[in-house]
Order: C-alpha cells, then sequence, then structure tokens
C-alpha cells in the first residue's frame, strides 16, 4: 500500500515549551489509522498541524507526495483533507442541513449552486444517520448527534483523508458501536482516516496501526495487540485507562 | 516652530492626557476583569460631569472638593447599570449583546441629559480656575495640574486597592480566571459589580477634573468614548497601568501633533496611529500563536 | 417550491401594490418624507446587513461609508456634471474597494476590536472632510438645485424620491435574498458562526470578509448617493458614528442575520423614530432617541434574536405556513411539499 500521508520529524515549540517533539509516521492510503495517548501529549497538536491551525517549528507534512507543510488551514479541503475538532464547533444559528451544506459547498466536490450541494448534503445526512434531524438546530441535539454533525459535515467535503479528534470521547458503548459502524462504512467507501481516541476498545477494532505519544514523543508504534502489550505503554498509559 | 513651543505642547499633551489616561483606566478595569468592551464609558463620563456640575450649582461645591462625592455617586451609578442592565446580557456566545446594549447605553443617557439639560454648554468655576502657573518660561494651567495629579493619585489608590485589599485580591483572581474565583467562593458578581462601580467612579473624577476647566453638554462623552479605546490600545487591552502611559502618550500625540501637523489633522492621525498599532499588534500575535 | 405559484407571492405582489399606490393618496410631503426615510434607512440596514448580520462583522462605522459615496455625488455633481445615476455605480465601486482594502488588514481582528475599527475609521474620515477645503470643510456642500431632471436627480416634489428609495429597498432585498441562499451566503454565515469551522470546510475567511466588505460598503455608497440628491446638502455630520448606529438598530429590533428581519425592523423602527421626533422634539428634544434606545436595550436584553428570531422558533411561523399551506393546495392544486 502507498503512503497518503507522510510525518518526518514534525516539532512543535510554544514559547519554548516543546508540545510536540520529533515526531514521525506514516498513514497508508485507505487505513484507519490512530494516536492515542494521554492528555497532553500533543495529539491534538499534531493534528492542528496536519490540518493547517499551527504551522510546525521543524520537520515536514507530506501528502500524496507533496509537501503541505505550513499550508494555511482554509486550502486542506480542497487537497482531500478535511477535519473535526476536540471541542465541538457546530454553527449554532444554522440548521443541521445547512451545517452540513456549508461542508459540501467547499470542499472537493467543487459544487457551486446551493442547491447541488443541499442534495449532497442530503445524501451525507443519510449516511451519517443524521436525516430525520436536519430541520434542527445542533442545540437540540444530545451529544451523540452533534457528534456526528461533526463527522458529517467533514465528511461533506468528500475527503480522501480525514481526521476525527475524540469523536468518540462521552458516548455510551452503543453509542460508540454505531460510531465505529460509521467510521467503518466511511472507510470502506475509500476514505483514510486519522483518528485520536482514548477508548480502547474503539481503537483496537477499528485501526490497522496505532501510535503512542507520551509527553509529545513518539513511544511507539504498531497494530493495536503489539502496542497494547508493549510493557512501556502500559506502563505509561493503559495501567490506568480501561474502558 | 521653536523649542519652547514644543515644550510647551508636551506639557499641555501630558495634563490633557491626564483625563484620557483616567478614562482609559476605567476601561481597561472593566474589560481585564469582565471581558466586555463598555461602549458607554464616554457616556459614564458625561455623567460624572453632570453630577460635578449640579454639585457646583446646587450646593455651590468646588469641582476638586466634590471628588469623593462625585466618585461615591458614580460607583453606585456603575453597580446599578452593572446589576440592572450588563449581567443580564453577558452570554456565552459572543460579545455582540454587550457591544449593541452598552451602545444604547451610551445614546440612552446622553439623549437622556439632552432632554433635561438641553444642549446648552454649561461651566463651572473653581477657585482656580484661570491661574495659571509659570515655571521656566512654561504656562502651567492649575486646574489642569491638579487634575494630573489627581489621576497620579487615583492610580496609587487602584494599585493599593488591588494589591493589599480583599476585594482588590478579588478583582485580580476573577480578572485571571472567573471560573476559578466562583469555585474558590468569590462572588463573582459581586466582584463584576464593584469592578463595573469602581470603573465609573473612576470615569466620574476624571469628568470632575475636566468639569474644572472644560464644559459640559449631552455628547461630550462621544470624544471622550472614543479617546478611551485608543488608550487602551496604545496601552494594552485589560492593563490598568498600561492605560496610564496610553492616556498620556496619546495626550502628547495630540498637542504635539497639532503643532507638527496643524490642529486640524491631529485627529486623523491620532484615528490611523490607532488603527495601526491594534493591527499590527493582533498580527503579531496571531503570527506567534501559528508559529 | 420554486418557479410554481403560491399565495406567498401573491401576497407580497399585493402589498407592494399598496405600497406603490400610496404617493397618489397621500401628498403630504410630511408623511411622503417619513416613506422615503423608511426607505432608504431600510436600504443602509440591508447594505449593513451584507457585512454586520450574515459575516457577524459588527461594523460602526457605515455612515462614514455612505458618507463618502454622498460626498462622491456631490463632488462630481458640481465640479463635472456627472449624472448621480453614473455616481452610484462609480461609488458603489470606488467605495467598496476603498473599504475593503482599507479594512482588510483589520479581518484578523475579531468581535469589539473590529468594531472600534470601524468607528475609527469613520472618524478619520469626517475629521478629514471636516478640515478639506476642497469638500467645503465643516460646511460641507449643496447641490444647487437645477430645477426637475431626470438627469441630475433632483425634483421639487418627494414623488420621484419615493419611487426611487422603493425601487431600491426591492432590487437590495433581492439581492440580499439571493446572496443570502448562494454560496457566498454560505461563506459568511458559516465565518459568523465559528472561524475555525470556516477554514476547516475550506472558506478562506480573508477572501469572503472582503468580498462582504465590498459588497456591503458599495451598496451603502449608493445610498449616499441617493442621500445627497435627495435632501440637496450634505456634510461631514452624516459620517457620524451616531449615524451608523441609525442603521445598525433595525438591524436589532427585526433580528441581526436575517435578511427578513434587516428590513422588517427598518420598516418598523424608522417611521416610529421619524414619529417620535416629529411629535416630541418640539416639546422634548432627545426624548425621541432615549425611548428609541430604550427600546432595544428591552429587545437586547430580553429577545436578543429580534423579531425574525422569535418568529422562526414560534408556533405563529408553523400556523401562518399550514395555512398558507392550505390555501396554496386549494388555489393551485398543489400539494404539500415534506
Amino acid at each position: 500500500m502507498a503512503e497518503l500521508l507522510e510525518i518526518k520529524n514534525l516539532t512543535k515549540n510554544f514559547r519554548g515549551l516543546k508540545a510536540v517533539d520529533n515526531v514521525s509516521f506514516q498513514v497508508e492510503k485507505g487505513s484507519i489509522t490512530g494516536i492515542i495517548g494521554s492528555n497532553g501529549a500533543g495529539k491534538t497538536t499534531v493534528f492542528n498541524m496536519i490540518s493547517g491551525v499551527f504551522a510546525p517549528t521543524s520537520g515536514n507534512i507530506i501528502y500524496n507526495g507533496k509537501d503541505i507543510t505550513g499550508t494555511k488551514a482554509c486550502y486542506y479541503t480542497e487537497m482531500g483533507i478535511a477535519r473535526t475538532f476536540q471541542i465541538m464547533k457546530p454553527l449554532r444559528n444554522m440548521t443541521v442541513l445547512d451545517n452540513v451544506i456549508s461542508g459540501a459547498l467547499f470542499g472537493r466536490k467543487h459544487l457551486n449552486k446551493a442547491s447541488e450541494a443541499r442534495e449532497y448534503a442530503l445524501e451525507v445526512l443519510e449516511f451519517t444517520g443524521l436525516y430525520e434531524k436536519k430541520d434542527l438546530y445542533p442545540k437540540d441535539m444530545g451529544t451523540p448527534y452533534k457528534k456526528r454533525l461533526e463527522v458529517a459535515r467533514a465528511l461533506a467535503t468528500d475527503p480522501e483523508l480525514l481526521l476525527l479528534d475524540e469523536v468518540m470521547a462521552g458516548l455510551n458503548p452503543t453509542e460508540t458501536d454505531e460510531a465505529v459502524e460509521l467510521f467503518r462504512k466511511i472507510n470502506e467507501n475509500g476514505t483514510t482516516i486519522l483518528l485520536i481516541e482514548h477508548i480502547m476498545r474503539a481503537v483496537a477494532s477499528l485501526c490497522q496501526k496505532v501510535v503512542v505519544m507520551h509527553h509529545g514523543e513518539k513511544i511507539t508504534e504498531g497494530t493495536p495487540e503489539q502496542v497494547m502489550n508493549d510493557p512501556y505503554v502500559i506502563e505509561i498509559y493503559l495501567g490506568k485507562e480501561e474502558d | 516652530m521653536n523649542a519652547g513651543i514644543l515644550i510647551q505642547a508636551l506639557i499641555n499633551g501630558i495634563m490633557v492626557g491626564g483625563i484620557y489616561a483616567m478614562i482609559g483606566m476605567s476601561l481597561n478595569l472593566i474589560f481585564g476583569v469582565m471581558k466586555i468592551v463598555n461602549f458607554c464609558q464616554g457616556e459614564i463620563l458625561m455623567v460624572g460631569m453632570y453630577v460635578t456640575y449640579l454639585l457646583y450649582s446646587e450646593l455651590g461645591l468646588d469641582p476638586f472638593v466634590a471628588i469623593p462625592l462625585v466618585a461615591v455617586i458614580m460607583f453606585f451609578f456603575g453597580v446599578l447599570v452593572q446589576v440592572s442592565l450588563i449581567t443580564r446580557s453577558i452570554k456565552e456566545d459572543g460579545d455582540q449583546n454587550i457591544l449593541f446594549l452598552t451602545c444604547c447605553l451610551g445614546t440612552l443617557l446622553s439623549n437622556l441629559f439632552l432632554l433635561v439639560f438641553k444642549s446648552d454648554y454649561r461651566t463651572v468655576q473653581s477657585v482656580f480656575s484661570n491661574q495659571v502657573l509659570t515655571v521656566g518660561g512654561m504656562n502651567i494651567s492649575v486646574t489642569r495640574l491638579l487634575g494630573f495629579f489627581v489621576l497620579c493619585a487615583v492610580t496609587v489608590l487602584i494599585f493599593l486597592m488591588l494589591k493589599h485589599t480583599k476585594l482588590g485580591k478579588q478583582i485580580r483572581a476573577t480578572s485571571q480566571n472567573a471560573v476559578g474565583a466562583q469555585v474558590t467562593g468569590i462572588k463573582t458578581k459581586f466582584v463584576y459589580a464593584c469592578t463595573y462601580g469602581i470603573g465609573s467612579a473612576i470615569a466620574g473624577i476624571a469628568g470632575a477634573c475636566l468639569m474644572s476647566y472644560y464644559y459640559v453638554f449631552p455628547s461630550v462623552g462621544n470624544t471622550y468614548g472614543t479617546r478611551s479605546f485608543i488608550v487602551v490600545t496604545m496601552g494594552g487591552l485589560g492593563s490598568v497601568f498600561g492605560a496610564f502611559f496610553g492616556g498620556i502618550a496619546l495626550g502628547v500625540m495630540e498637542t504635539v501633533g497639532s503643532v507638527v501637523v496643524g490642529a486640524a489633522f491631529k485627529d486623523t492621525l491620532v484615528f490611523v496611529a490607532f488603527i495601526l498599532i491594534l493591527v499590527i499588534k493582533e498580527n503579531l500575535n496571531i503570527r506567534r500563536k501559528r508559529g | 417550491m420554486k418557479g410554481k405559484m403560491s399565495i406567498r407571492y401573491i401576497l407580497v405582489a399585493l402589498l407592494l401594490l399598496i405600497v406603490a399606490l400610496v404617493p397618489l393618496v397621500i401628498d403630504t410631503p410630511y408623511i411622503l418624507g417619513i416613506f422615503v426615510t423608511t426607505f432608504y434607512v431600510a436600504c443602509c440596514t440591508l447594505a449593513w446587513s451584507v457585512l454586520g448580520g450574515l459575516t457577524g462583522q459588527i461594523s460602526l462605522g457605515h455612515a462614514g461609508f455612505m458618507g463618502i459615496g454622498a460626498y462622491i455625488a456631490a463632488i462630481l455633481m458640481n465640479n463635472a456634471g456627472i449624472s448621480p445615476w453614473i455616481s452610484m455605480i462609480i461609488a458603489f465601486f470606488v467605495v467598496g474597494l476603498l473599504a475593503a482594502v482599507l479594512l482588510s488588514p483589520c479581518f484578523v481582528l475579531s468581535g469589539a476590536y473590529f468594531t472600534l475599527v470601524t468607528i475609527a475609521f469613520a472618524e478619520a474620515f469626517r475629521n478629514l472632510f471636516t478640515n478639506w477645503s476642497y469638500v467645503g470643510s465643516g460646511q460641507g456642500i449643496l447641490i444647487p438645485m437645477k430645477g426637475n431632471s431626470l438627469y441630475i436627480m433632483r425634483w421639487v416634489s418627494k414623488v420621484p424620491y419615493y419611487y426611487i428609495s422603493l425601487i431600491m429597498l426591492v432590487i437590495f432585498f433581492l439581492v440580499l435574498k439571493k446572496i443570502d441562499r448562494s454560496k457566498l451566503g454560505y461563506a459568511l454565515k458559516t465565518i459568523r458562526e465559528d472561524e475555525d469551522t470556516a477554514n476547516a470546510v475550506g472558506i478562506n475567511p480573508f477572501k469572503y470578509k472582503f468580498i462582504a466588505t465590498f459588497i456591503s460598503t458599495g451598496m451603502i455608497a449608493i445610498v449616499g448617493v441617493f442621500y445627497a440628491n435627495y435632501i440637496g446638502y450634505i456634510n461631514p455630520d452624516i459620517l457620524k458614528h451616531s449615524q451608523s448606529l441609525t442603521y445598525v438598530l433595525p438591524a436589532i429590533i427585526g433580528g441581526i442575520g436575517s435578511v427578513t428581519g434587516s428590513l422588517l425592523g427598518a420598516v418598523i423602527a424608522t417611521p416610529l423614530s421619524e414619529f417620535l421626533n416629529a411629535s416630541l422634539s418640539g416639546i422634548a428634544g432627545g426624548l425621541n432617541l432615549v425611548v428609541y434606545a430604550a427600546i432595544v436595550i428591552l429587545i437586547v436584553l430580553f429577545q436578543p434574536s429580534g423579531i425574525m428570531g422569535w418568529y422562526d422558533h414560534s408556533k405563529v411561523r408553523k400556523a401562518v405556513n399550514s395555512k398558507l399551506d392550505a390555501i396554496d393546495s386549494r388555489l393551485f392544486g398543489r400539494k404539500d411539499e415534506g
């Protein structure tokens, strides 16, 4: 399999504090890759660099063979990279449908008419199980649906690589299973997924590869089984985290 | 143009800057603690000036003598405004409501005073009015000098209050983290009310000082309101002591600027400088954040 | 529902017809004047709402840009004899571009800071015009009356102004409705709701804020051209911050972010304010603005989303819609659509 995304020696300093330190890993095309690690391990900072919110202090981000390091945040969906936010950012005064239309209009589909985007957005809502909620406002839905909305909006940009930042946090086991099912479906449609997650059960069932981070550094990577049996990982991370 | 004129302008600038500094400080205190930009600070100054005027015309109080009374009255005025209006409008999603609320409150206040006092210019006679101190060939108006001393006194008092009193500590804690402060048992609502009250009191004191050599009319707040924003931008938003220097810098810029580029375009100059400072600061900030 | 007949269109057409017939019935210049003021203030509110309502960038300096439009019209007329109709086009592009270029470095500023900058720009221009002898300094510019003429947009009667401002309002409203439903509208609204999200779905906030500023200030400059010829005299006071507020307050009353709300707010608030002004300013100057400001304060406190915000979430809307749909199906034999 070819690499879709390659992270090379990525480092980010915040006023002298190393949030991410020399992290490298690859994401295979068509795979689901997970990043795990305790709070403050630098996972979201890595995401923010991959999606252009922050520019790395040093290191490179290579996407589809092209160096995209430091590109501004608004040019990523065009290239096929879409993300969700850990702290949900719904468009509050817009309906669920309008939230998704806005994703559809500015993604890779290059739709120029709101009516075309509407049709496509309805398909996405159907796919993500939000069709019935399309006329509601985000505040009128529970957390699981808000999280789905985040995913639906990102998905509407028709991404090749989808970055999911803790979209299963706060879900109960049933809802988690549903979410896992959704991500598997998205992946089967050809979208590569890179996700940050705390829920090990979800990571283990979804990911082909897991990258473990701690204090800004990458400790290890491998299949979920390999990682979970790594004594160091167990010591620093899994020792206290069991779903 | 000779050096004498320039130095005279510099001195005048520092004196005028005292008023700007005070109102900027009041705005910054409110911003620093409550994280709201108060768009009616100029009008609060106007109310303070009218209070001074009333104390003079009804009780014959000299504006400088009236300062403590004005401060107390304006404190309660501020608390009233905060408790009855501002608190209700603080919402988590953005500052739009506060912006509109304080803007409208400004319009309401200036027109209320227009209704009561008409648009006449009103003045107050202080014992020190028209007295001039001549030092080394430079003329300094006594009322302006006194105003400047009041500014210094107010600044020191605020500093001591924030540093050493219980309320001051609560204010500082709330400004750093309102939720955290609440968790430790600080009644943030009380702190907010006090902060807005103190902010209004400082604006009132500035009004009293200004009243000693200037005149009051209902829309006087306009000029000083916009000036106060410039002051806080130059001195740093939220920094009470930054406003002290920001105010003086603005005063100097205006008076020296009017000598250099002419009185006509000094305001244009000031506004352009304001925009430039704000934009450059924010751009540096963003660059630093993004890396 | 597009392209099909609906009772809604008939009602709107009927309303427009009634409004268009008003000058035939009423010939009091004072009443007609209130109508004209209402129409052009509504135009200003709509123009403002492209940037303020849709994009969420609250400008309190729009009176400045309207004023520049008015000055352009007056100068071109007096010094070069250029028709206001052409000035409208010139003002749209010149002011729109000027404002967008000047404000573009400020797009990084958020919330109240952006508002402060817009105030500063308007004040800077006012100061400039007050002291610039070419534009008449503080005295302003008089556009001499040379008799009734379409070419110079001058009439003794208020009726032509009535129709011009009404047509302008209808066009502005349609343009805004069009923007609201277009790709541009989605971009602007997404930026308003959350700039991080806008970036994340591929919207370039800078680009779209530039476009919004251009359209918004360009449109209000067109109103400025109309204003200059309607009043026949302009001075730097029209650039005042308090003037900007009169264009913004209707939007708050009607519902910020809603195109219909902005129109509704202006149509309700402006006649009210004009009426209060006429009836109260003689006995108590300032009372009209006290009342006006108090109303807006109450709305900000208790119904921050304005009239349309209330209507959109109320049962009245559902009831009205179902009534209208029922009439539709009876009149045009159409089934309700999901």
